[in-house]
């Protein structure tokens, strides 16, 4: 069997290098061989998105789709996935959300939740981004519709999950000029 | 200076002459086809001329009632709308005259609005015969008319005055009559009259000279054209990528092959006109491109190469061990399978497939950068979309991948596109705005 080796940072936390099936699918790899399932296969096919995760570049941040992408193409890479976002409170030992998961809980932004963890990863790489280049107020909901646009929901018709993070951007001025 | 004035005001009287005379609206019709009775096979004939055409895909804008116009074509000199023409007086062709239509069509100046831009392929209708224009005409007043106004084209200066196209006529319209092959079959020349007339294959599948007319000694020689390659579809070209005349037939009636699927302009064609004409038409149509001149439509021919294409093909270590394949197993394989067999009705097989077998590479790696919608040609054959991954993949990824499936899928001993050809048409696409994230797959292309 054709393996291929793979080493990378997920959540903070160094993988491998182990030996893997050249054929796995990035969220193979996540499920049977990490135990994380909290990224969700949807379509298969990479249209709609809901299994994307976060790299951490030196740049920023990018998006991939784990649904149709080999393990081999992550090799290198510092992701996050949904598992990697929410913080303990050192004082109090509580979770804590980031503020985009936050915001989508306090927006009610989804129902099921198969379309969040992809939701989750896309908005907080733009939330990220704005902190080095803050979004001109009258763009931001192109803006949105641009970063977000990609993403498939079928239980609340995106009005929430865009409501949520037009709100969470504009009650932080640091992320508006 | 008089006489400088004199030569002047003559050799501007001479161009307005020339450019008058290039117009189209001088054009006239034979008087005894007035005299033609309406009937109901005309009229049908007239239909099926509308779909060879393919009228209607030009001149139905996005969710728009049939022939309305509206239809968006981005130009190199900037924009242009599709017009209506249903029997509408007041926004359509309501008060067209026979003569009017043959204008229009055939010779490219409308009553309504003047010179037609070439958009309008009347460089091609212009073979049109009499018979098929008289029915086309006779079919044209039984459409429903609707009544919505025309968009306005959007255009750069000089482009945007009508009356310089008739200069444009005068030295690049070919303004003769569609002319048999002698020697040939009858099922070859009416190929032929389907691919120079209606069916106007060139508009696309020609490359096109600096004034933008199509070079006729490269006829259907491939072009770039909305940022694909409307591939070489000369008989040798085609024969070498394995097309054969009972595979060719199923593409124009399925837009499904051993060798690929359709997209893009293809597809449309496929879907509006190719699919809806008779096997015999399409036969006619296999005969004069792949130049066959033995065919009759039941026959069938030994495929060799579609056999092939239909037993699947595994890749073997040696091959899997490559440079590249772990590019295609990184970007394509998830949906493509580890061999490139594809999904029945979901994801089309690599091996064999005519975007690989191509000379060119240019729709491999655009089709890589750009994806595809989705598309449906029944209840049961359809494609699911292809995302593009041009935010992801880099040039260098994309130039070992394209490179590593032409070997192994395409039939090339070799393939040695380099990563600055790769960049180059990253930047076009990109420039020609071809590279924005489409989002969901909300373009479904149903029927």
């Amino acid at each position: 069997m054709n393996t291929v080796t793979v080493e990378l940072i997920l959540n903070g936390k160094k993988i491998g290098p182990i030996d893997v099936a050249q054929g796995t699918m990035m969220i193979q790899f996540l499920h049977e061989y990490l135990n994380l399932t909290g990224t969700k296969f949807g379509c298969g096919a990479g249209i709609c998105h809901a299994c994307v995760i976060l790299e951490k570049t030196k740049t920023g941040h990018v998006t991939h789709r784990t649904c149709i992408k080999g393990v081999g193409a992550f090799n290198g890479m510092n992701l996050m996935t949904i598992e990697g976002h929410a913080n303990i409170d050192v004082k109090t030992e509580a979770l804590v959300l980031h503020p985009v998961q936050q915001a989508f809980i306090d927006h009610f932004s989804f129902q099921c939740g198969w379309c969040t963890s992809g939701f989750v990863n896309e908005a907080i790489g733009y939330y990220e981004s704005l902190k080095q280049q803050p979004v001109v107020q009258s763009e931001l909901r192109a803006a949105l519709e641009h970063h977000l646009g990609t993403h498939v929901c079928r239980c609340t018709g995106y009005v929430k999950y865009y409501q949520a993070m037009e709100n969470l951007i504009l009650s932080q001025p640091e992320l508006i000029r | 200076m008089k006489q400088w004035m004199g030569i002047g005001i003559f050799t501007g009287i001479l161009a307005v002459g020339f450019i008058y005379l290039g117009s189209g609206q001088t054009a006239v019709i034979n008087p005894e086809l007035n005299n033609i009775k309406v009937s109901e096979a005309i009229k049908e004939r007239g239909r099926q001329v509308a779909i060879e055409g393919d009228c209607v895909a030009c001149h139905t804008g996005p969710n728009g009632a049939e022939f309305a116009g509206g239809l968006h074509f981005l130009s190199p000199f900037g924009d242009i709308y599709s017009t209506n023409i249903t029997p509408d007086k007041t926004h359509g062709i309501g008060n067209y005259s026979r003569e009017d239509f043959y204008r229009a069509v055939k010779f490219g100046y409308s009553i309504n609005s003047g010179n037609l831009y070439p958009a309008m392929p009347y460089t091609s209708y212009r073979k049109l015969n009499d018979e098929d224009m008289n029915a086309l005409w006779t079919y044209f007043q039984s459409v429903k008319p609707i009544e919505q106004a025309n968009k306005d084209n959007d255009l750069i200066f000089p482009t945007n005055i009508r009356f310089t196209l008739g200069g444009w006529n005068q030295l690049f319209f070919d303004d003769s009559d569609f002319k048999k092959t002698v020697g040939k079959s009858d099922i070859w020349n009416q190929g032929k009259y389907f691919v120079e007339a209606a069916g106007h294959c060139g508009e696309c599948h020609t490359p096109r000279n600096i004034g933008f007319a199509m070079k006729s000694n490269a006829a259907l020689q491939g072009a770039i054209i909305e940022g694909w390659d409307a591939v070489d579809i000369t008989a040798k070209q085609l024969k070498k990528r394995g097309w054969t005349h009972n595979e060719l037939i199923r593409f124009f009636k399925e837009g499904e092959s051993n060798l690929g699927s359709a997209f893009a302009g293809m597809y449309t064609a496929i879907n509006h006109s190719l699919r809806h004409m008779k096997r015999e038409n399409l036969s006619a149509i296999s005969t004069y491109l792949l130049d066959e001149d033995q065919h009759s439509t039941m026959t069938i021919t030994s495929q060799l190469t579609t056999e092939a294409a239909n037993s699947p093909r595994f890749l073997t270590e040696d091959e899997k061990a490559q440079k590249g394949y772990q590019g295609y197993v990184s970007y394509c394989a998830g949906c493509h399978g580890l061999d490139g067999l594809g999904k029945p009705n979901a994801v089309v097989a690599i091996n064999n497939n005519s975007v690989l077998t191509a000379d060119s590479a240019y729709n491999a790696i655009a089709v890589i950068l750009r994806g595809l919608p989705s598309k449906r040609q029944s209840l049961i054959q359809g494609t699911v979309a292809m995302n593009g991954f041009s935010s992801e993949i880099s040039d260098l990824e994309l130039t070992e991948l394209v490179n590593f499936a032409r070997v192994v899928w395409g039939g090339h001993s070799d393939s040695v596109i380099d990563v600055d050809e790769v960049k180059a048409i990253r930047k076009q696409l990109d420039e020609s705005g071809y590279l924005k994230d489409s989002g969901p797959d909300k373009s479904h292309s149903g029927l």
